[in-house]
């Protein structure tokens, strides 16, 4: 299927569309309450198995959806998402070979997966709106 | 590299926006090329010649070459 390109402001058709951020928000949520319901409740496996396969769906909808929007971005636009992108996977792969010096010198606790999270959110937004404002 | 895209626009009275809907690309794109911060690819490079009715290297220059702008 060929998509018209977005004409718009660079990254503004993430804000116009918001299926990605729904499949998202569903993400969290069927993943937040499949740990309240196993956890709590303990049911038998074909539930537990749903819990996972509800989050698990969403999450697949939710690459999909941003992927279908990526085709979308004219040429400069796919530029500021593949530097951010570049950026934010460069971050997330220097703060994980260092975080065995920093741990064994005490500096940091044990790693969570949500510091890797929000690490990797916060580099891909700094280097999108770096490269954003290169080209502005 | 530079580029005559801004004279070229202006000559027609078009805005940047006038322009890249024509080009089908983002705005910003329209002005990123304009002001030499973003060199286009060849698609779209050849899409502005077309556009302009002028071949490729009319509008856009090697930043040593004189004569545009």
């Amino acid at each position: 299927m060929i998509m018209e390109p977005d004409t718009s402001d660079i990254l503004s058709c993430f804000q116009k569309r918001r299926a990605f951020v729904l499949w998202a928000v569903a993400t969290g949520l069927t993943s937040a309450g499949g740990i309240v319901l196993i956890v709590l409740l303990k049911p038998a496996l074909p539930i537990r198995m749903l819990a996972v396969a509800l989050p698990l769906g969403c999450c697949v909808a939710f690459t999909v959806q941003l992927l279908r929007d990526f085709a979308r971005l004219d040429e400069l636009q796919v530029r500021i998402l593949l530097e951010a992108a570049a950026t934010a996977c460069l971050g997330v792969f220097f703060a994980v070979n260092l975080y065995p010096i920093f741990r064994f010198a005490g500096f940091v606790g044990e790693l969570q997966p949500y510091w890797v999270l929000l690490l990797l959110i916060g580099l891909f937004l700094f280097g999108s709106f770096n490269a954003k404002r290169r080209y502005r | 590299m530079r580029n005559t895209l801004r004279v070229l626009r202006a000559e027609r009275e078009w805005s940047q926006a006038d322009l890249a809907t024509r080009l089908g690309v983002s705005r910003q794109t329209v002005n990123a090329v304009e002001t030499g911060k973003y060199d286009p690819s060849l698609p779209l490079a050849f899409g502005i010649a077309r556009l302009f009715s002028k071949r490729i290297e009319e509008i856009f220059l090697p930043d040593g070459e004189a004569g545009a702008r």
